[in-house]
C-alpha cells in the first residue's frame, strides 16, 4: 500500500496569512507532511493558517488527532486556524467531533480571507 | 515507538453522524443508565487537565491471522477483555459509528487499595474501519477526549494498539489521576484488556508497551465548572439514593 497518500502546499497569502492546500488523505502517514506544512506556513511571523480541505479525499480518527495537535499547537504560539472548501460529510464530521467550534470555518477561499483579514 | 496505521478500507470505515446530546433508546442487560442521557461528547480540547496521548501495545507474533480478523474478534468480544472493575456494555448492534458502550467502573479512594468508588457512564463509538474503531467520551466522564482500537502489520507482526488522547475532564478527576492512583489504575486496566486479547489468539508472555506524551501541559481552568456534570460524584449520589428510591417505589405501587 501507498502510504504517502497525501499533498500539502504552502501559499503565503498578505496579512500574515498562509494557506495550506490539502490533496488527498489525512491519516497518521501525515503527521510529518502536516507538521512541516504547518512550520511553513507560520514561518516569517505568519500569524493564520487556513487550511483548504477542498482536495481532501477521506480523513480517519489518527488524522482528527493530528488535527486537534496542531490546534493545540496553533493555541499555544497565538496561531488563528480557519479552515473551507468541507464536503457535507466532512461537515458532519467536524460538527461531530466539535471541531467546529475551535476552527473558524468558511464555504470558500474568498470568504475565508475576508473573514479572517477583515477585507 | 512507531506509530500504528489502521489498513483504510473506505468500504468498510465509517464515522457517526452528528448529534447534539446522546439519546438511548435501550440499555443493554446489567448496565447503569446514567451519566449519558441529554451528555454532549467532548473532544480534548474540552477538558481540564494537562493533554495526554497515551499508546499501550501488544505484539500478536505467530497468530496466522489478519489485522482484520484480530480486530473482528476484539470488536465482538469487547467486554470479556476488559477487568471486573471496567466493565463494558455495548448495545445490541455492537461497536459500530453512533452506537453507545456503557461503562460500569470503579476507582480507588486511596493509591494501591482496592477500586471501590463507582463511576457510571459510557462512551459512543466515533469511527470505524476492518481494523480499528474509535470511541469519545461524553461531558461527565473521567476524561475528555478519545480512545482508538487498533490492529496493524509492521514489518511482518501484528500489533494490537489503545491509544488514547485526552485530558482529565475537571479538577476533581486531574486529582485523582494524580494523587488517587487512577492513572495506575488505567494503565492497569489495559495492560489487562491487551494481554487476554493477546491469549484469546495463543500469545503468552508478551510484554504491553506503553508511551506517554505530553501535548499540552497546560490546565484549562477555564473547564473547572465541569465539575458540575462530575460522573463519579453522580454515581455515588445515585446508589446512595438506592433505599429511597425503593422506598418510593413501594408506595407508589400502594
Amino acid at each position: 500500500m501507498d502510504i504517502n497518500q497525501v499533498t500539502l502546499d504552502v501559499r503565503k497569502i498578505r496579512g500574515k496569512l498562509s494557506i495550506i492546500d490539502v490533496i488527498g488523505d489525512i491519516t497518521s502517514f501525515a503527521e510529518e507532511q502536516l507538521q512541516t506544512a504547518f512550520n511553513q506556513a507560520i514561518s516569517d511571523g505568519f500569524e493564520i493558517v487556513v487550511w483548504n480541505f477542498s482536495q481532501l479525499h477521506f480523513i480517519n480518527s489518527s488524522g482528527i488527532g493530528l488535527l486537534v495537535v496542531l490546534l493545540v499547537r496553533a493555541r499555544k504560539q497565538n496561531i488563528r486556524m480557519g479552515a473551507f472548501g468541507l464536503s457535507n460529510h466532512f461537515k458532519r464530521l467536524f460538527e461531530m467531533t466539535r471541531l467546529n467550534e475551535v476552527f473558524n470555518l468558511y464555504e470558500t477561499e474568498d470568504e475565508a480571507l475576508s473573514g479572517l483579514l477583515g477585507a | 515507538m512507531e506509530p500504528v496505521e489502521s489498513s483504510l478500507d473506505r468500504n468498510h470505515s465509517g464515522w457517526a453522524g452528528p448529534i447534539e446530546q446522546i439519546a438511548i433508546t435501550e440499555v443493554p442487560a446489567g448496565a447503569t443508565n446514567l451519566n449519558l442521557e441529554g451528555h454532549r461528547l467532548v473532544n480534548p480540547l474540552h477538558g481540564f487537565g494537562p493533554l495526554w496521548q497515551k499508546t499501550y501495545q501488544i505484539r500478536l507474533p505467530g497468530t496466522g491471522k489478519t489485522a482484520a480478523e484480530v480486530m473482528r474478534v476484539w470488536k465482538e468480544r469487547f467486554p470479556e477483555f476488559h477487568p471486573a472493575e471496567s466493565r463494558f456494555y455495548p448495545s445490541l448492534a455492537g461497536i459500530h459509528p453512533g452506537e453507545v458502550l456503557f461503562i460500569d467502573g470503579t476507582v480507588p479512594a486511596l493509591p494501591n487499595t482496592p477500586s471501590i468508588l463507582p463511576v457510571s457512564s459510557g462512551v459512543m463509538v466515533l469511527y470505524e474501519d476492518e481494523t480499528s474503531f474509535t470511541v469519545m467520551t461524553p461531558e461527565g466522564f473521567p476524561e475528555s477526549g478519545w480512545n482508538t482500537f487498533s490492529v496493524s502489520e509492521i514489518d511482518g507482526c501484528l500489533y494490537a494498539q489503545v491509544q488514547s488522547m485526552a485530558r482529565t475532564t475537571d479538577p476533581i478527576y486531574e486529582f485523582a489521576f494524580r494523587f488517587m492512583g487512577s492513572s495506575e489504575q488505567q494503565e492497569k486496566i489495559w495492560r489487562h484488556v491487551l494481554t487476554h486479547l493477546a491469549a484469546v489468539f495463543g500469545v503468552e508472555g508478551e510484554n504491553v508497551t506503553q508511551d506517554k506524551k505530553c501535548l499540552d501541559p497546560k490546565i484549562q481552568w477555564s473547564q473547572a465548572k465541569n465539575i458540575w456534570r462530575n460522573a463519579g460524584v453522580s454515581t455515588i449520589i445515585y446508589k446512595m439514593a438506592a433505599p429511597l428510591r425503593w422506598i418510593s417505589l413501594k408506595v407508589k405501587r400502594r
